[in-house]
């Protein structure tokens, strides 16, 4: 059910596309479809209603949790979304938070994001004490009811799709995300000046979480400048606090004591340091890629004169497919594109 | 080039600066090992009283020409491939903006990749330049790291050590192979402590050769980026 974006919209995503993915003549960054040769963008990737469905029948591993599904449901269907998702490996967009229209993944899988995140947050609170005293923002109590607030956001947005709700209740949630959005990113910043950068980054996850209401709610009150707007400078706020997540940097700054320097433990132990922060330096990494494809496939969606809300209400309403196509340019379905 | 490619190239470009960094240190974790085994051999050669009394000179001028020469080379022909590697990145970035996604102004996104390929040029003579700078320092001025080591922390112990050694020595108690034993594991100390300063663990006043090419690879990418 796409709508009035049924000529625009593809519910599959194109064969040659996936077998491009698979052959490594396309890759997957966020939202996009790109060509690795010549870096054009082919096409732009929405979740749906069919994948949060997919995502919240297990946990959120989803490779694991599709073919437990599968083998219990021996759906076909299912099978066919889930090798879709599985082969453009888009689950863990739809998970972070960042894909455009966050509330289409649904408010469970959103409070089980936002959970995670502010575990993440509890975990490193102890070891911040000292600092947390000089910096109000970083109070215990404050944090935690900032986490509520964001909770308490996603459950609105998902009543603010039913069809008394006005355009007025969208707008207080993006001006409220906006608000909470600035808040975290102070944290970020805070911890980013008092400490060593990585306390931040559950900070810099909030802060892309309750951006990523900030921009849902403006699309889907109709104020797609708005919307734009706030995805770009998500994304260079994203980036801006990831300047210093840089792996070598990282390394160096924890290199073991020169005690063992020029020996092979001294190695050994900077190859651990390398596994250490790689996987959180490719997060960010991701983080920002995906920011940035959301801003681009908004910046398409005015290009081809879709309104947000359109967009919106063709992946809320989709309850097959988990992903939802759009081309860009002149675009052969058989398998040439410009 | 769009947002998101500028990003993608963005990170290229950081990675470039990671995996060269990481390259130059297990690269010069193993010639500081190498090094620390090589000065081993002239350290075997000290005279007694060189080693209780010459330890700084012994360094100078053994030690010091011994880490320019190895490491000198080495750290240029990481810095030729590194800037061999940051230029094929940028002309496969250029390949991207010859054919943009979107009719953004090709040819000045295309001038802009042009830029970014003749800014890493440069930057071989700069960092080598940068890079060499400790050993010209070690000739010309005390400043440097070794030497100041020398001077402010190891000369008491050497003082200490040498008139507790000029006692035994002058009355005889002391058996002089234990005292040369003792005298030549400090040196040995302390070359290994002037190598691995020199090449991986400087000061923020004296950074090692792996500090400042890591400092260079940072700001290169910073360059290529804004470009």
């Amino acid at each position: 059910m796409i709508g009035s974006l049924a000529n625009t919209l593809l519910r599959e995503i194109p064969g040659h596309l996936l077998t491009g993915v698979a052959s490594g003549e396309y890759r997957v960054a966020g939202s996009i479809i790109q060509s690795v040769t010549s870096g054009r963008i082919v096409g732009h990737l929405q979740e749906t209603s069919a994948l949060s469905s997919l995502l919240s029948s297990g946990p959120l591993a989803l490779p694991q949790m599709a073919l437990e599904a599968v083998s219990v449901i021996q759906n076909e269907q299912i099978k066919a979304a889930v090798a879709v998702v599985q082969s453009l490996q888009v689950a863990n967009l739809a998970l972070s938070g960042i894909s455009i229209g966050v509330s289409i993944a649904g408010t469970a899988l959103l409070a089980r994001r936002i959970s995670r995140v502010e575990q993440k947050v509890d975990a490193i609170l102890p070891g911040l004490a000292a600092i947390a005293r000089g910096i109000e923002g970083l109070r215990a109590e404050r944090i935690a009811e900032d986490f509520t607030r964001l909770r308490t956001l996603a459950d609105q947005v998902e009543e603010a799709w039913l069809p008394s709700a006005t355009n007025a209740e969208w707008t207080a949630i993006a001006r409220d995300s906006h608000f909470l959005a600035d808040s975290f990113e102070r944290r970020a910043r805070d911890l980013d000046d008092a400490s060593d950068r990585l306390s931040g980054e559950p900070f810099v996850d909030a802060y892309a979480l309750a951006s990523g209401l900030r921009i849902t709610a403006r699309l889907a009150a109709g104020q797609d400048d708005m919307a734009r707007q706030a995805a770009t400078a998500r994304t260079h706020t994203l980036l801006a606090l990831g300047e210093t997540v840089r792996l070598g940097r990282l390394v160096l700054a924890a290199a073991p004591d020169d005690d063992v320097a020029a020996t092979p433990q001294w190695q050994e132990r900077m190859d651990r340091r390398i596994e250490d922060f790689r996987a959180i330096v490719t997060s960010a990494r991701e983080r920002e890629l995906a920011a940035a494809a959301s801003a681009e496939t908004l910046d398409e969606l005015a290009r081809q004169e879709i309104s947000g809300r359109d967009w919106l209400e063709a992946s809320q309403s989709e309850t097959n497919s988990p992903l939802l196509f759009l081309p860009v340019g002149q675009f052969d379905i058989q398998g040439d594109t410009p | 080039m769009g947002l998101f490619n500028r990003i993608f190239a963005g990170h290229k470009i950081d990675d470039w600066a990671s995996d060269y960094t990481l390259v130059a240190a297990r690269t010069l974790n193993q010639v500081a090992a190498d090094l620390i085994v090589c000065a081993e051999e002239e350290v075997t050669k000290v005279g007694l009283k060189d080693g209780l009394f010459g330890q700084a000179a012994f360094i100078q001028e053994h030690v010091a020409p011994m880490v320019r020469a190895v490491a000198e080379p080495v750290a240029s022909e990481i810095l030729d491939e590194a800037n061999t590697a940051l230029l094929e990145l940028v002309e496969d970035q250029a390949v991207w903006v010859r054919g943009p996604e979107h009719s953004e102004d090709p040819e000045g996104a295309f001038e802009g990749a042009r830029d970014v390929a003749a800014a890493a040029v440069p930057l071989a003579a700069g960092v080598a330049t940068a890079a060499a700078l400790p050993f010209a320092a070690v000739t010309t001025t005390t400043a440097w790291l070794g030497l100041v080591t020398t001077t402010v922390i190891s000369w008491p112990v050497v003082v200490g050590g040498g008139a507790l050694a000029g006692l035994g020595l002058a009355t005889g108690v002391f058996n002089t192979a234990k005292i040369r034993d003792r005298t030549l594991i400090r040196l040995r100390k302390r070359v290994r402590r002037f190598i691995v300063a020199s090449l991986i663990e400087g000061s923020e006043q004296s950074p090692s050769i792996l500090q400042q090419l890591a400092t260079e690879f940072d700001r290169a990418a910073k360059r290529a980026k804004a470009l």
